[in-house]
């Protein structure tokens, strides 16, 4: 038996160092092929994670018109104060508000000259006291004197996971024809391999040999290269993932932009703290490989498989 | 051992290659299988082995059935059946020994086994002290002498040689006759299909003569058989023919026992006419 497993493993060994450049060729297509299935499963999750957090920590911004008077300023305050969908309330005033403003049009000095304190539009930051409840208030507040708009982070959130499922259907495309491509590129390493070692073949089917010992090296030969494009993509991956979060987190060193203003993250580095939530975790990533490896292994297996029944009459 | 039970076979668009044959082997038998190109010597051969199967009749090879062999079990058959050909067909990355291993590795033999049997079938093969050359260093015969070491050495129940002399000169062709005898001395059927008239006259084993698929001569103890005009010619004294052209099989059968018979007589007349091959000590091995 041992010398059935040793033999067989010495003719994979063989079959891929004879066909080295095709091995390659079909390692790396798989490689990137399923990096892009991997950063595409790795940018889903990332967000989710993301959109998860925004959705319990921030609630609505009711923007007022930078003209609006104390009273109406107190009659929506009033209203705020007295639904139960919102928890409590911040306001945010011209001074604050500019200053806001400012900071975020900082590059922009055009813009931020046509401002001034008293035209700034004022804004109350609330809590909600059910995330889910930021339609209703949307509704009540949309269209009352002195409001200007409603603002509520599910409908940005809806866009980024619109953008991001875009994105991935491209991405998953592309992994898809990519895919298609190692899927034939494996198919044709395996088909050389075939025909590199007809003799041998023959030789075997003539004096016995069983029709899964003649198959087994080559559908081995492609389960390893399969295998072994999936752990380069998983390498990728991980590394993008890596290089990805170094970026960020040195982003964070700097006094950077909070890009929710006025929610309870109001500190400076709130705006990073989003972006590095949408870091996948590590554990994220070891899940990702094994999917990668899984599907490298599949692709191999089928792709070398459908060379031996075209291929090796046995 | 071998029985093809009224066979036919043909091939798409053609004629057919085998056509409605009905021949028996038995164990330990030598037979040569004539018949010009495209009588269906190949044809039978490729049955035998079930690289195809046939379209009427039935095989039996080894005790099996093989028209309702399933396809996995066709490997087990071919343990069986040793093949040789004409071009010897040996690995040319692989030595002599290599080569031969090959054949005991591919169906599972422990290393044990390897380097116990291989010796033993060079040694039959003489070719021992040449067990590390490559195919290319060797010569036509020799190459071949391996690839019947190869066939051999998994000690197989029936030796099959389609023209394993075709590419050998006549002196190198009558050692590799040699050869085939000594196997068959140890109870291995041996069926060599062949064009060689001298070898098949000199042998003077059972003939099976085919023509455009049809049995047209079987025939213990034959010769080659065909002169320029395409009639059975008795070459040589004491020879008897049966044609079968239009015989049934009883009278072949019939044909068949007389012959054996007859040609004991013959023998105990002229005595052994083998003698050329009674120099070696096959039971041995």
């Amino acid at each position: 038996m041992s010398i059935g497993v040793n033999r067989t493993l010495r003719d994979t060994a063989l079959n891929l160092w004879r066909n080295i450049q095709y091995a390659l060729a079909a390692v790396l297509t798989v490689g990137v092929s399923l990096t892009l299935v991997g950063s595409a499963l790795i940018a889903k999750q990332g967000v989710s994670n993301a959109t998860s957090q925004w959705s319990h920590g921030v609630g609505v911004k009711v923007w007022l018109n930078a003209d609006d008077n104390n009273s109406q300023v107190n009659a929506i305050k009033e209203q705020l104060n007295s639904t139960p969908l919102i928890k409590s309330c911040t306001y945010i005033d011209h001074e604050d508000s500019y200053k806001l403003m400012e900071s975020i049009f900082s590059n922009e000095p055009v813009i931020s000259s046509v401002f001034t304190p008293s035209t700034t539009p004022t804004i109350f930051s609330c809590v909600l006291s059910n995330p889910n409840s930021a339609q209703a208030v949307n509704k009540m507040f949309s269209g009352q004197p002195g409001v200007m708009t409603v603002q509520y982070p599910q409908q940005e959130i809806k866009t980024i996971e619109n953008i991001t499922s875009l994105f991935q259907v491209i991405l998953l495309g592309m992994a898809g024809l990519m895919l298609l491509a190692s899927l034939i590129l494996i198919f044709v390493t395996i088909r050389m391999a075939i025909f590199s070692r007809r003799r041998e073949v023959a030789v075997m089917k003539l004096v016995g040999a069983t029709n899964w010992f003649i198959r087994v090296p080559f559908m081995l030969e492609g389960l390893i290269e399969g295998t072994v494009g999936a752990l380069v993509a998983s390498g990728l991956v991980y590394a993008i993932r890596n290089l990805l979060s170094n970026l960020i987190n040195k982003a964070s060193n700097y006094n950077a932009t909070p890009v929710v203003p006025g929610s309870k993250c109001g500190s400076q580095n709130c705006g990073i703290t989003l972006l590095q939530s949408t870091v996948a975790s590590g554990h994220d990533v070891i899940i990702t490989s094994i999917v990668l490896i899984v599907i490298g292994a599949i692709v191999g297996v089928v792709g070398s498989f459908v060379a031996i029944r075209r291929f090796l009459d046995v | 051992m071998i029985r093809f039970e009224n066979i036919s076979k043909s091939y798409k668009g053609t004629a057919l290659a085998l056509d409605n044959l009905t021949v028996e082997i038995e164990k330990g038998e030598f037979v040569f299988l004539v018949g010009p190109s495209g009588s269906g010597k190949t044809t039978f051969l490729r049955l035998l082995l079930r690289e195809e199967k046939p379209d009427k009749g039935v095989i039996f090879v080894a005790g099996r059935e093989l028209k309702h062999l399933p396809n996995y079990k066709v490997p087990y058959l071919r343990r069986n059946i040793g093949c040789v050909f004409q071009d010897f067909r040996l690995l040319p990355n692989k030595t002599v020994f290599q080569n031969v291993a090959f054949a005991l590795e591919v169906i599972g033999r422990s290393k044990h086994v390897i380097d116990s049997k291989v010796p033993q079938v060079l040694d039959l093969v003489r070719l021992t002290n040449k067990a590390n050359r490559l195919p290319g260093q060797l010569s036509g015969g020799e190459q071949q002498r391996v690839a019947i070491a190869r066939a051999f050495v998994n000690r197989p129940l029936i030796l099959l040689a389609d023209e394993p002399t075709g590419n050998l000169d006549p002196a190198t062709s009558q050692g590799i006759m040699k050869l085939l005898d000594r196997i068959n001395r140890t109870e291995t059927t041996v069926v060599m299909a062949t064009h060689d008239a001298s070898i098949v006259d000199s042998m003077r084993r059972r003939v099976i003569q085919l023509e455009k698929g049809r049995l047209v001569r079987d025939q213990e103890r034959g010769i080659y058989g065909l002169d320029e005009s395409g009639n059975i010619e008795d070459r040589l004294t004491g020879s008897i023919k049966a044609v079968a052209t239009d015989t049934s099989e009883e009278e072949l059968v019939r044909g068949r026992k007389k012959i054996k018979r007859q040609s004991k007589k013959h023998e105990s007349l002229i005595g052994a006419d083998s003698d050329v091959f009674e120099d070696e000590e096959v039971t041995s091995f």
